[in-house]
C-alpha cells in the first residue's frame, strides 16, 4: 500500500468532506461523529460522483447520494443501500500535522 | 387558426467522442439526478433500440432568469434517426404546446463531437412577436442543463479510459490486491441502446415480489443541497 497526501484538514471545509483524485483513485474524505474517513468516490453503477452532495439520510441512515442516477451508500460500511449489488471500497486514512493521507494500492 | 414556429438555434462542442455524447442523452434516467434541480420526475413509458417514449416533469425558466413556480409535464418521443441525428418531439398541455427538437452530432475527432440543436416550438400566428423572450428563455434553460451534462461526458470518459466498465467500476478500486494498469488506448466505445436501468438489476426475491425489476419510473431525491461538487483540483 502507498500513502499519499490527499489533502489538509482545512480542505474538509464547512461540509466536512470533499473528494480528490490520486494515482488513479477517486477518492471521497469526510468527517463523520469525529472521525475522518475515506470511500471510493466512484459509483460503481455508471461512474457518478458519489460525494457530490453532502450526507443525507435514508430511513435515519447517513447515506451519500451519486449525483447522476441517486444510488445511495452507508457512509460508515459503503454498502449501496438502494441495490444491494454494489459496494463503495472503504480507504484506510491518517491524519498527520493537519495533513491528510490516503492509503491506496 | 393559421401556425407558425418559434425557432431556437444553437451549437456547442463536447470534448468527447460521438457515442459518449449520444450515450449521456439516451440515459433518461439522470435526469432526476444530475438535473435535479430542473426535474422531478421521469416515467419511461416504453423504449427500443432507437426510440424512447416518455414523460417528464420539468421546472422551466422564464425569460428574466427565474423559475416558474409549476412543473411543465412534457410527453417526449426521441428517435435516434440516424448515427449522426435525433429527433424529440414534445408536446404538453393536452397536445396543445408542440414542440420538435432536432440535434445533429458531428464528430470532429476522436474526442471532440460538435452538436447543433435545431427547436421549432409550434404556436398561432399571432404569438409570432415573442420571439426574442422564447430566444432568451431558451438559451438560458440549454446553458444551464448543458453544464450540468458536460462535466457528467467529462468524468464518464475519463473513467472509461481508465478502464471503467458500467455496473462494475474499476477492478484496481474494487479489489486492493488489483494492481493499477495503465489503459493507453481503449476499444472504441460501442453503445448498446436501450441503456440497462438500476431498476432492472435483479434483486432478492423479496424485492422481485415487490415487482421493483421492470419500474421504469424515476424520481427525484431531494430538490436542495449542498453541491459539494465534483472534487477538488489535483495536488
Amino acid at each position: 500500500m502507498n500513502r499519499k497526501k490527499i489533502g489538509t484538514i482545512k480542505d474538509l471545509g464547512k461540509h466536512n468532506q470533499f473528494s480528490r483524485w490520486v494515482d488513479g483513485h477517486d477518492v471521497l474524505v469526510y468527517k463523520f461523529n469525529g472521525k475522518i474517513c475515506g470511500m471510493s468516490n466512484i459509483c460503481p453503477h455508471f461512474g457518478g460522483p458519489v460525494g457530490y452532495h453532502e450526507i443525507k439520510y435514508n430511513n435515519g441512515k447517513p447515506v451519500f447520494t451519486c449525483l447522476w442516477h441517486n444510488l445511495q451508500f452507508d457512509i460508515e460500511t459503503g454498502e449501496c443501500v438502494t441495490r444491494k449489488e454494489f459496494n463503495l471500497r472503504k480507504y484506510k486514512i491518517d491524519v498527520d500535522n493537519e495533513k491528510i493521507f490516503v492509503h491506496i494500492n | 387558426m393559421s401556425k407558425t414556429y418559434l425557432k431556437s438555434v444553437s451549437t456547442s462542442i463536447s470534448p468527447i467522442s460521438k457515442w459518449h455524447l449520444i450515450w449521456n442523452y439516451w440515459d433518461h434516467e439522470h435526469i432526476v439526478g444530475t438535473h435535479f434541480l430542473h426535474y422531478k420526475k421521469v416515467n419511461i413509458v416504453f423504449e427500443q433500440n432507437n426510440f424512447c417514449f416518455s414523460e417528464r416533469w420539468a421546472q422551466m425558466f422564464s425569460p428574466f432568469g427565474f423559475p416558474y413556480p409549476f412543473y411543465f409535464k412534457t410527453n417526449d418521443l426521441c428517435i435516434l434517426t440516424n448515427d449522426n441525428r435525433m429527433d424529440v418531439f414534445h408536446s404538453a398541455f393536452f397536445d396543445i404546446i408542440k414542440c420538435h427538437q432536432t440535434f445533429i452530432f458531428e464528430e470532429k475527432s476522436e474526442n471532440e463531437t460538435k452538436v447543433t440543436r435545431y427547436t421549432y416550438l409550434e404556436i398561432p400566428k399571432l404569438f409570432k412577436f415573442l420571439q426574442p423572450l422564447y430566444d432568451k428563455m431558451f438559451q438560458l434553460w440549454f446553458d444551464n442543463v448543458w453544464e450540468e451534462d458536460l462535466a457528467m461526458r467529462e468524468r464518464r470518459v475519463k473513467l472509461w479510459n481508465m478502464g471503467f466498465v458500467d455496473f462494475k467500476g474499476l477492478d484496481y478500486v474494487n479489489d486492493p490486491n488489483i494492481p493499477r494498469k495503465i489503459v493507453n488506448k481503449r476499444e472504441p466505445y460501442v453503445l448498446k441502446l436501450p441503456i440497462p436501468k438500476i431498476t432492472q438489476i435483479k434483486q432478492d426475491e423479496s424485492e422481485k415480489i415487490k415487482g421493483s425489476g421492470s419500474e421504469k419510473t424515476f424520481i427525484r431525491l431531494f430538490k436542495k443541497s449542498k453541491h459539494i461538487g465534483y472534487g477538488l483540483p489535483d495536488l
